[in-house]
């Protein structure tokens, strides 16, 4: 009978599609984060590579410090400059405890990062190459710091500071932190340590700034630090942009610009 | 628009001589009683349409007709007619729901359902569904087959493969775009305005547009015109007023809702929403060939802010208002029949708003610059003004609807939330409250036309075989170009009771939402529907599908089947990974099996229903609202006369979703903590991101529920007393419905959130 027919080849379409597999859920593709900041007028790099890490990993915490595939040891990097110089001399650093954070530092200050210079970066993981460039920075200074008239704000003895800079080329934004260092005593030991109590960023038509301390705090030293931002730095942290300036891992590849300055108060 | 009904058998056609017309109505109520049958000689030669109208040619001589309906007792008129007469007819039938059995078989065969594929719910049927705290003629839908659901709570409609924005649905044939309160868990039609409904699951008639899956469309009440009466209802959540009567020549309807529970809670806690809507409607006949009729309706949500707990020292002032949406709609009509057909001239204004200008926050910073830390402002509105004509003529051997129709839509979308303060106060995100992937703030603007012709030709061949040619041509001035979609069905009466049917039908939606991922959203009273830009935007589909109906295949028990394919293209896919909407193609097949029974001690039905709704992008995937198997159950026990228990059963396939597998360090952000100087971040500031499968490759386990409920009564006082008790998800089957993996937290990889608790109901309504 035609109509039996016509049923049948509903159901017969109907088990054919039953079958198709669409469940295949795919396999993790290992990604690579990426996080490079040249920094100027510091000895000190220090680069971070990661791996994806399997979703039943627990992250909060830090267990994952155990998993070595999350972390990457076995790259090889090398920034080359407008002279065709290479550094490529880096090392793992690794927390004594091993556990928290293993990076890429440089190796006995070789590779001073130089104001106003494009260096290629060429890093290779696994079989993955990764490629981009990036113009560092100018120098920056502070080139004013006056203490102001003490005043009593409260019941607080407070002394202003007002520390001024110049704007340099190509920063997108500054940021300026305050520490403070004080005699830390425990059990007849003395150490130094200290507090961030100041932490903030602003664009860059802002060109002086306004800290105060309380005088008569423990405060041993005071330390300033100014830092300015390029436009990768930029998109990354105030933009929020995963990927930048690299095309095929996660992060960014910027340059920044530090100064900082102690002031002894005691 | 008035949609002509009207079934001619060739042998009276071919010697028609008198125009007999007509109407039949409730004789307690005077509604209108649509697909009503006509009957000579014992054979069906008509059917009323939604006005309750017919019109039947016939050669001359003396005939007895009589119209016959479904819980009526039916009412027989002589009538003898003359060549080149015309007589006018009505019946009034009494309610009598025990003696119809033959003519209710009889009428099945002769109604809507056998013209197009629909099913049709009654104001009985409604009453005899669980309700989810509030009685709900939308969510009454979900329990027909083609029909899904998202979770629980959702109202909203999915067809045969389908996303919700593709069911149109309409009232008095008027469109309503933001059909929901309380964000999708309860629609804002109060039952006791709902005469019936009819879902077309798939192949409507060309007569609607602007709807990829199916239509909606329900049907209020027009009104006594003989008496004054009314219904007062109480539940747990709202309380109601409906009053009906004769106003003047013509008859009303007026009603009411509000929800109470802030009322009451905020003398304890803060309970911030409410919703109220009401509904009024006058028809008055001006002859016995002109009516005028005017409808409105009118729904608005409240969701108050919560107040400030206070000024910190560095707010400045606070400021904080409700956020509101709601619908406005407008209908004026008029109608005048005339020998063979009638003519339906309508203008309608159908409004969806929401808008809100709420909660702002001033504060000083550390340099004591003010700005602002927080605000909402929304303002977002569609507005459809529209004139329709249609014309409806009975000629020999066949029916033919003209319908023009002009519409301007106006979409008018602005938001601004800062800080997503939005998001944290009603425990969602912006895509989740807007479409998927929105920004925080958002402005467009549009203006457009859309006229719509189509011509429908339902044709007689032979007394066993009947056809609809249909045509639709829509013009859209956002892309400056024409739609067409033809439309094809056959019918062909294979046996007395079984009954074959074969459609063809070609549909575009031109206004659509952005809300793809439903497992996480469902829907927000925010979402803003779109106009295409260009025709690559406008979804469209072809219809195909086959069914067959076996009327009393057991006593009292009818059976009807329907497979469908449809392709689909330019459909909504929301890349969650990839934070971006694209346009893909993809196909929705299946079919649908539906056994009712509709006489004794139990009546309801048990459907099954085979559905896949695939996705084709770089690969094939599952629709994010795919349900491969789903299998109901509503029974209604007649235990009395006074008492009536009913409960409803499903078992559907869980919905599909794109599982995370894997997590990634997408950033560092600033560790202000960091005691060491350069070092701006630390490791307490990584920003994680997750990584994801194959798009939809993972299901949640199934979902079930059960409901059930009694229904008593009674007669106090004069009065009609119904109170009822229902209890949702009887056996707390705690249906997952969210998948909301958190890169921190491992306990939740598997991603599934649990659904609802055992909800109980009560409430009484009193009818005068």
């Amino acid at each position: 009978m035609r109509i039996n027919k016509i049923y049948l080849s509903f159901i017969a379409i109907m088990i054919f599609t039953s079958c198709e597999n669409l469940n295949e859920i795919g396999s993790l593709d290992t990604k690579y984060s990426v996080f490079i900041n040249l920094t100027v007028n510091q000895n000190k790099q220090e680069f971070y590579f990661y791996r994806t890490l399997p979703i039943e990993i627990a992250i909060n915490g830090y267990p994952f410090g155990s998993n070595d595939d999350f972390f990457v040891d076995n790259s090889y990097i090398s920034f080359t400059d407008e002279n065709e110089n290479i550094f490529d001399n880096f090392i793992m650093e690794m927390k004594p405890d091993g556990y928290i954070n293993r990076k890429y530092i440089t190796n006995n200050s070789e590779f001073y990062v130089i104001p106003e210079i494009e260096y290629t970066l060429q890093l290779q993981i696994d079989d993955v190459v990764i490629k981009s460039t990036v113009k560092t920075l100018p120098k920056i200074d502070i080139y004013k710091l006056e203490f102001g008239e003490e005043k009593n704000e409260g019941g607080l003895i407070i002394t202003p500071i007002v520390f001024s800079w110049e704007n340099i080329d190509n920063a997108m934004y500054y940021i300026v932190e305050r520490i403070h260092y004080y005699t830390y005593q425990f059990n007849e030991s003395t150490s130094l340590s200290s507090s961030n109590n100041i932490f903030d960023y602003f664009h860059a038509d802002q060109k002086d700034y306004e800290i105060t301390y309380n005088t008569s705090s423990e405060s041993d030293s005071l330390k300033i630090t100014l830092t300015a931002f390029d436009i990768n730095l930029f998109q990354h942290f105030l933009q929020k942009n995963d990927q930048v300036n690299l095309t095929n891992a996660y992060g960014y590849i910027g340059s920044s610009s530090v100064i900082d300055t102690l002031i002894k108060l005691k | 628009m008035k949609n002509a009904l009207i079934l001619l058998l060739l042998s009276n056609l071919l010697l028609a001589k008198a125009f007999i017309r007509g109407y039949v109505k409730d004789y307690n109520t005077n509604e209108p009683l649509i697909g009503s049958i006509i009957l000579e000689g014992g054979m069906g030669i008509a059917v009323t349409d939604s006005s309750g109208f017919f019109v039947v040619t016939l050669k001359e001589g003396t005939y007895h007709l009589t119209a016959s309906m479904l819980g009526y007792k039916h009412e027989t008129k002589e009538i003898n007619t003359t060549a080149n007469q015309e007589y006018v007819l009505f019946f009034y039938l009494v309610p009598q729901p025990i003696e119809i059995e033959k003519v209710t078989v009889f009428g099945e065969r002769f109604s809507e359902s056998q013209k197009y594929k629909t099913y049709e719910l009654t104001t009985v049927d409604l009453k005899n569904i669980p309700v989810f705290i509030e009685s709900d003629p939308i969510r009454a839908v979900q329990a027909l087959p083609g029909v899904t659901q998202s979770h629980d709570l959702s109202d909203l409609v999915f067809l045969r493969g389908g996303n919700f924005d593709e069911t149109l649905i309409t009232l008095d044939d008027v469109p309503v775009y933001n059909p929901h309160h309380a964000g999708g868990v309860y629609s804002i039609f109060n039952t006791d305005i709902v005469e019936r409904e009819i879902l077309y699951p798939s192949n409507y008639p060309v007569k609607f547009s602007n709807a990829l899956s199916g239509v909606l469309s329900l049907y209020s009440k027009d009104g006594n015109c003989d008496k004054i009466g009314g219904v007062g209802a109480i539940g747990l959540l709202s309380g109601k007023v409906f009053l009906e009567g004769p106003l003047g020549t013509g008859s009303f309807v007026l009603s009411g809702r509000r929800t109470y529970p802030d009322l009451i809670l905020n003398t304890f806690t803060d309970f911030p929403y409410y919703f109220y809507d009401f509904n009024g409607k006058y028809s008055l006949p001006i002859d016995n060939n002109n009516l005028i009729s005017a409808n409105f309706f009118y729904s608005k949500d409240i969701y108050r802010l919560y107040e400030s707990t206070g000024l910190s020292s560095r707010e400045i002032d606070y400021k904080n208002e409700d956020l509101n949406w709601g619908n406005i709609i407008g209908k004026l009509s008029y109608i005048h029949l005339f020998d063979n057909g009638s003519l339906d001239i309508a203008g309608y204004f159908s409004s969806s708003n929401s808008g809100a200008d709420a909660k702002t926050k001033r504060v000083k910073d550390e340099r004591d610059n003010v700005r602002e830390s927080e605000h909402i402002i929304i303002d977002n509105y569609l507005r459809d003004l529209s004139l329709k004509s249609n014309l409806a003529l009975n000629l020999t051997g066949q029916s033919i609807n003209l319908t023009l129709q002009y519409n301007r839509i106006n979409t008018n979308y602005y938001w601004d939330i800062l800080d997503e303060t939005l998001s944290q106060d009603i425990n969602g995100n912006i895509q989740d409250i807007f479409f998927d992937f929105a920004p925080t703030r958002f402005s467009q603007t549009k203006n457009k036309i859309v006229i719509t012709a189509s011509i429908s030709d339902e044709i007689i061949l032979t007394p066993s075989l009947t056809a609809i040619l249909g045509y639709r041509m829509t013009y859209l001035n956002s892309i400056s170009d024409y739609l067409h979609s033809p439309y094809l069905r056959f019918t062909f009466k294979l046996m007395n009771s079984l009954e074959l049917s074969l459609s063809y039908g070609k549909y575009h939606q031109y206004l659509f939402t952005n809300k793809d991922l439903i497992y996480s959203s469902t829907y927000a009273p925010f979402t803003p529907y779109f106009l295409p830009k260009n025709k690559n935007e406008v979804r469209s589909s072809d219809h195909y599908s086959a069914g067959l109906k076996w009327f009393e295949i057991f006593p009292d028990m009818d059976f009807e089947v329907e497979g469908y394919y449809k392709s689909r293209n330019n459909i909504l896919s929301s890349d969650a990974i990839n934070n971006t909407i694209v346009l893909v193609t993809g196909y929705a097949l299946g079919a649908d099996l539906l056994l009712k029974k509709t006489e004794g001690f139990i009546t309801g039905w048990l459907n099954y229903s085979f559905s896949r709704s695939i996705k084709e992008d770089k690969y094939k995937y599952y629709a994010s609202y795919d349900r491969t198997h789903t299998l109901k159950a509503l029974l209604n026990f007649n235990l009395s006369e006074s008492w009536q228990f009913n409960a409803y059963w499903i078992y559907a396939t869980g919905l599909p979703y794109t599982p995370a597998i894997g997590k990634y360090l997408s950033g560092l952000d600033y560790d202000p903590d960091s005691a060491e100087a350069g070092r701006y971040y630390g490791l307490n500031n990584f920003i994680w991101e997750l990584y994801y499968g194959r798009k939809n490759t993972v299901r949640y386990s199934g979902y079930t529920r059960l409901d059930i409920g009694v229904t008593g009564r009674f007669i106090w006082w004069g009065l009609i007393a119904k109170p009822y008790l229902q209890i949702l998800n009887v056996y707390r089957s705690m249906n997952a419905f969210d998948y909301d993996p958190r890169p921190d937290d491992t306990s939740v990889h598997d991603g599934s959130k649990r659904g609802s608790e055992i909800i109980p109901t009560i409430g009484i309504s009193i009818e005068f």
